[in-house]
């Protein structure tokens, strides 16, 4: 309940100088950009114009005129005319995005996102340490800046790459689209002349890479759609030593429980991703299907051992 | 329903009376004059409810002074205007564009709103049409699994100890962990917090995303703050454990995974080199490693690691090809 309060309270101090700086704008546009429906709004709306200082006389209360074609006038603010400095949490979510922001190639302009970061980080320090949360994402600062250079000049990139489904290094040459990043990880999408196809490569798993000169257009296949999760799965039995892979593999589904071991359902994104998988999980899963896997399994651990012998 | 409108109601008129007043506002006059007050049974249920409203505030960031005179008596509150306001904060049209993407990278995440609230104050500090969403090229997003994050920001901001339920690896169930947080960071996508373990009597890390419910932060101060030179970007993901290292035979462009974690040696390539050595947080995690390159890898050195990888994979086989093996 306080939480709720806390927040509302908090939309509603924001507001008012928002649409001070936004005279004119529509209950819709407003709406949207405080992430709220125009009837919530409307509802904090006629909430401001009942407060104001004590008296709550006509010219003591907070005036604000809405119900003219849905467009926002702030006539008299009382006391809320200016924003409330930013909290440390606040301060510290964008300092954190700039931070990431900041790492990543492809973004823009980097010098303007170190600048912003170092302003945000003064707010931030007024109110608490700035230095207690670290953002990492692991892309070497060589390849940063040929990835910027290749995005900036529509040149192709030579990279070698550790691909993370065959546990081996290649060197392509691509063709840069843009860079996106999930959850935190960095990556590339481009057209890859070795594959004649759009890949997506994991910025930190480029190990190198630096621009070539400049060449042609990318080929139409290029702007074919990024490919579909698989829709193979593969069932495992985990023991508990093995359990965590469900909190780090997206798309894993508890399925069953079997005497303490759990059975899980994995996308199989190929049968040579699902062997190493399972080989790093050290005896502590068993594949149970598809068949093809459990002989694969079978066969990498066979051939291994014999280097052992 | 009606309880909460009526509580938000209640605060924005206290802030908006202690803001406009240049003197103190006293107790007896916040209850008389501010709607919500006066209507409470009891003196005793005022003091709690204009308790419980001043906390909420500075909690919030507010900055609700407390007004004694010479011999400590408290005479009433009052809020600042100048120590209130967003002040001293000037960017350039491109760190406004930098700051409206920084804001959007959250996406839908849980402090998406909280980032989105930063940043509608932070509009009013320059023309509106200088604030034009910047062209973010590509798709941005910062994390998704982040329900921990706030209450952990909350909890280092007032050096608070917390708890929460958390399953670790080997284990089958969550278990309640008490943690005084030193701080948080995330690497290649993965959350983890870095704290003193009540339990263990040392520091830990966390990873978020094996915290199985809700974080609680406490009214205790932290009982142990970071050691001396603590630099939270310089932290490992695992726990602190001895590095431990194993030379390996690979087979030409394979075991890539083991390549970019080769130990550099002067005037080898680990790309192309026959042989790697390995550097690993613990005996099991170098194990895994070796075991996942399959037959691309063969443990040269130590012996005991050598020994663990074969026992692990005539287990591997045992499992995947019954009694046949």
């Amino acid at each position: 309940m306080s939480v709720a309060a806390g927040d509302r309270l908090a939309r509603l101090l924001a507001l008012v100088p928002w649409l001070l700086a936004h005279d004119g704008i529509t209950i819709a546009e407003c709406a949207a950009h405080f992430g709220v429906d125009e009837e919530q709004l409307e509802r904090d709306l006629w909430l401001l114009v009942v407060c104001g200082t004590p008296g709550y006389g006509p010219d003591q209360l907070v005036d604000i005129d809405f119900w003219d074609d849905g467009v926002i006038h702030v006539l008299d603010p009382q006391t809320l005319g200016r924003p409330l400095r930013l909290t440390h949490e606040e301060a510290m979510t964008l300092l954190v995005a700039l931070r990431m922001l900041a790492q990543l190639p492809g973004i823009g302009d980097r010098d303007a996102i170190v600048t912003a970061a170092a302003k945000i980080e003064r707010l931030a320090s007024e109110t608490g340490s700035s230095q207690n949360v670290a953002i990492q994402v692991d892309v070497p600062v060589e390849v940063r800046e040929a990835v910027d250079e290749a995005l900036a000049s529509h040149r192709e990139l030579a990279i070698r790459y550790a691909a993370a489904t065959r546990d081996e290094v290649t060197d392509r040459t691509v063709h840069p689209f843009r860079v996106l990043a999930v959850d935190g990880v960095g990556y590339l999408e481009a057209y890859c002349t070795s594959a004649e196809a759009r890949r997506t490569f994991r910025l930190d798993r480029i190990l190198t890479a630096s621009v070539r000169e400049p060449v042609t257009e990318a080929p139409a296949a290029a702007f074919e759609a990024i490919p579909a999760a698989p829709s193979a799965t593969a069932l495992l039995a985990l023991d508990p030593a093995a359990r965590w892979i469900i909190d780090v593999l997206a798309g894993a589904e508890v399925v069953g429980d079997e005497d303490g071991r759990a059975l899980v359902r994995l996308p199989l994104h190929s049968e040579e991703w699902a062997v190493r998988l399972v080989l790093s999980l050290r005896g502590a899963a068993q594949v149970r299907g598809p068949d093809g896997l459990v002989d694969a399994v079978a066969d990498a651990a066979e051939a291994a051992l014999s280097s052992y012998s | 329903m009606t309880d909460r409108i009526d509580r938000t109601e209640r605060l924005l008129n206290l802030v908006i009376c202690l803001m406009a007043s240049t003197v103190a506002v006293s107790r007896a006059q916040i209850r008389d004059q501010i709607p919500g007050y006066a209507e409470t049974a009891s003196p005793s249920a005022f003091e709690r409810m204009f308790e419980r409203d001043k906390d909420e505030l500075r909690s919030m960031g507010i900055p609700v002074e407390t007004v004694s005179d010479a011999s400590g008596e408290v005479l009433g509150y009052r809020i600042p205007q100048d120590r209130y306001a967003l002040d001293g904060l000037e960017l350039t049209i491109e760190e406004r564009a930098a700051v409206a993407v920084a804001a959007q990278v959250w996406g839908q995440a849980v402090v998406a709103p909280v980032a989105g609230t930063a940043l509608r104050k932070l509009e009013t500090t320059a023309d509106p049409e200088s604030w034009a969403p910047a062209g973010l090229q590509g798709s941005i997003q910062l994390t998704t699994t982040d329900g921990a994050l706030l209450p952990l920001m909350a909890a280092l901001r007032q050096e608070r100890v917390v708890t929460f339920p958390y399953r670790a690896p080997s284990e089958e169930s969550a278990r309640t962990r008490t943690v005084s947080p030193w701080g948080l960071r995330s690497a290649s996508g993965h959350w983890f917090l870095v704290g003193y373990d009540h339990d263990r009597a040392a520091g830990r890390t966390f990873r978020l995303s094996r915290i199985a419910g809700a974080v609680t932060v406490t009214t205790h101060e932290r009982v142990q703050g970071p050691p001396p030179g603590f630099d939270i970007a310089g932290v490992g993901s695992g726990e602190p454990e001895d590095r431990v290292t194993a030379r390996l035979r690979v087979r030409p462009g394979r075991a890539a995974s083991l390549r970019r974690r080769a130990v550099p040696v002067e005037g080898s390539d680990p790309w192309t080199a026959e042989e790697v050595t390995v550097a690993a947080g613990s005996v099991d995690e170098l194990v895994s490693l070796a075991c996942a390159a399959g037959p691309d890898a063969v443990v040269v050195e130590p012996d005991h690691i050598a020994e663990r990888v074969r026992a692990a994979l005539s287990e591997i086989l045992v499992r995947h090809r019954g009694g046949a093996a």
